[in-house]
């Protein structure tokens, strides 16, 4: 097992550097550079174009001409010394840092959303599956596939329309509000609270359509398994049998969780704009706006990462979770 | 009943049995004759979206069964009824090692749990199995035949007064068949335990069967004491599924296959639901359903016209 462990986790790591390298040109590939974003945004502003150009190097400091692989070994010599480089657009400031100052954010965000979505799908799907064939049955169903059907970012204008503009009962953006001090003090986090309402809505409406649906088939499927019907022959009371039910209908599931964590992780870029909520999912936005490749790369490694790492989590749990696997 | 799309099927009708304290009964039929439904109907447990329209089931000179809350149900669940199943593989969760189950049944039914696991230690012994490798064990981890004899073993665990077997030997290999069936026969014996055993094979049950039920397109079609209807089978059906049986040594020229397919149950034609298949057919079947009558000299049962006193007159 230890064994087994230590060859996935070099693998694993083995996989996020080549994402990582594939990540460093790709991004360098993309029409535009973060000098001529700039120039043209100052050209725009009715600069004349020289003294544009003037203002540029002035700000970038450099106008870099090394060819792109001389970068990319550089890159890699910083990044063995844990240094991910430092923004273009906001000047200096390192990229580590602006990731770390959005993460806890989206984390709080995405594990409260993602959390609630599955508690609702799960329960909803166990009695879409308990009364199937009824019209509460279809009811939840088609509820849950609209939900699920609804792309994030038309649910996040929808909520932000009804809730702040017409009802005026959330905010509609960032984190918490101008007069808190984030820390440990109650008007913060009653701020905080307010602020994140509305970004993990969109997570839970976004998200618990598929997970109705997923529990309910698996549900349906081990409900007409041949030892439910043996284990209420054998006597066992309902919330025995239920006990068999949910956790042999549950555990399919855990994978498809642990990876949506994964996935989440990197934010939503979507309801993080559409919020001006300061998570990854943003800061990633602003970074690919402005191509600012050092912030890009170091928002895509961090998804990489995680997701990546939450399949070798989600392999390894699953085999103390389910007996079938851990041999 | 189980309403499908194109009607609504009655894959069991009109079947009624007694079982007697310490007595075998075999229910012998093909496939889709409503044998392992006569099984689930035993237990108000009709696999969805089947359901029992109508019916009785009074155990132990009780009150109708089928009438009994769900909490009453449970209590007559294993204590008193238990049963092996037919897909014995599946039966068993496969997230908990055997000696949990067993310990949820004896919880279930309010029993003590090291008695209960002595219990099932001494039924692994005489089920040829190693107790703390199959009670340890997770359902993987055991092979076909052993999941079979873990279910038999646990079908006896709360010393049940009758038994209801599904296919209980087809997992098995003749040897282990022979002997599990021996230990069932002695079991029986030696609790007055009541069998009832559902096969597609009389050969397998011959010998530990007092009477057979046969069954076809979810109808009795005869019952009698075992040895006299395999000698001496009346009904056409009953011949065709004995003629069917290889025999060990000779001639396998005398082996026939019954011919026709087993009755839709969804466009039974009128009179006598074997009438496309049966070789004495005459023009009466085609009108009316025989009904079982009972022949008082023999206890024998079948439902047939050849063998109605009336028939017979109208013969001569």
């Amino acid at each position: 097992m230890p064994m087994k462990l230590i060859r996935r986790l070099a693998v694993s790591i083995v996989m996020i550097f080549v994402v990582a390298s594939l990540t460093f040109f790709l991004v360098r590939m993309m029409p535009g550079n973060p000098y001529s974003v700039l120039y043209h945004k100052l050209v725009m502003q009715g600069l004349p174009p020289l003294q544009a150009m003037d203002q540029v190097r002035g700000i970038m400091n450099a106008m870099p001409n090394q060819p792109a692989y001389i970068q990319y070994f550089e890159w890699l010599r910083q990044l063995i010394h844990g240094n991910l480089g430092t923004s273009i657009a906001e000047t200096g400031v390192p990229v580590t840092q602006l990731i770390f100052d959005a993460l806890p954010w989206t984390l709080v965000t995405v594990s409260l959303g993602l959390f609630i979505s599955f508690v609702i799908g799960i329960v909803l799907g166990v009695i879409s599956a308990s009364y199937r064939g009824t019209w509460l049955s279809n009811l939840i169903d088609n509820v849950g596939s609209v939900a699920h059907a609804i792309p994030v970012f038309v649910t996040a204008v929808a909520l932000l329309y009804l809730f702040n503009v017409i009802w005026h009962i959330f905010p509609s953006s960032g984190a918490y509000g101008i007069m808190e001090t984030p820390g440990f003090n109650w008007p913060f986090i009653t701020s905080f609270l307010y602020h994140i309402a509305l970004p993990i809505g969109t997570y839970v409406l976004a998200g618990f359509g598929s997970w109705e649906l997923a529990m309910k088939s698996t549900t349906v499927m081990v409900m007409n398994d041949d030892f439910m019907m043996a284990a209420r022959i054998h006597g066992l009371p309902r919330d025995r049998q239920m006990n068999y039910l949910g956790w042999n209908s549950i555990l399919p599931l855990f994978t498809l969780f642990m990876l949506s964590l994964g996935v989440m992780f990197g934010g939503s870029v979507f309801i993080e704009s559409t919020y001006a909520f300061p998570g990854i999912g943003n800061l990633l936005a602003t970074a690919v706006t402005s191509r600012d490749y050092p912030v890009m790369q170091g928002c895509f490694m961090l998804t990489t990462a995680t997701i990546i790492m939450a399949n070798v989590l989600a392999d390894f749990l699953y085999a103390s979770l389910d007996p079938r696997i851990s041999n | 009943m189980f309403p499908s799309e194109v009607g609504t099927l009655k894959a069991v009708e009109d079947v009624s049995f007694v079982v007697h304290a310490g007595e075998s009964i075999g229910i012998v039929g093909e496939s889709g004759s409503g044998k392992s439904t006569v099984a689930f109907a035993l237990f108000d447990s009709v696999p969805a979206p089947g359901e029992i329209a109508q019916g009785e089931i009074h155990y132990f000179g009780q009150s109708n069964f089928l009438q009994w809350p769900e909490s009453k149900q449970r209590e007559v669940f294993w204590q008193k009824v238990a049963m092996v199943f037919q897909a014995a593989q599946n039966t068993l969760n496969p997230l908990l090692r055997i000696r949990q189950q067993i310990l949820d049944i004896a919880d279930a039914h309010d029993m003590d749990g090291t008695r209960i696991l002595r219990t099932a230690r001494d039924l692994c012994t005489t089920m040829y199995l190693d107790p703390d490798r199959a009670l340890n064990a997770y359902p993987h981890e055991l092979s076909g035949g052993m999941k079979q004899r873990v279910s038999i073993a646990l079908a006896l665990l709360l010393n049940p007064a009758l038994v209801v077997l599904d296919e209980p030997t087809t997992a098995l290999d003749v040897i282990s068949q022979a002997s599990v069936l021996r230990i069932l026969n002695d079991v029986r014996k030696s609790r007055q335990l009541s069998l009832v055993f559902i096969t597609h094979d009389v050969s397998v049950v011959s010998e530990i069967v007092d009477r057979v039920i046969v069954m076809y397109a979810g109808r009795i079609v005869e019952t009698g004491p075992v040895r006299q209807v395999i000698q001496q089978p009346k009904h056409p059906y009953t011949r065709g599924l004995l003629g069917s049986i290889p025999p060990l040594r000779g001639d396998l020229s005398q082996t026939r296959a019954l011919s026709g397919q087993p009755a839709n149950l969804l466009h039974l034609p009128a009179g006598c639901p074997f009438q496309d298949r049966c070789p004495d057919r005459f023009e009466r079947c085609t009108v009316e359903t025989p009904v079982i009558v009972k022949d008082p000299a023999s206890h024998r049962e079948v439902a047939c016209h050849l063998f109605h006193p009336e028939t017979e007159e109208r013969a001569q």
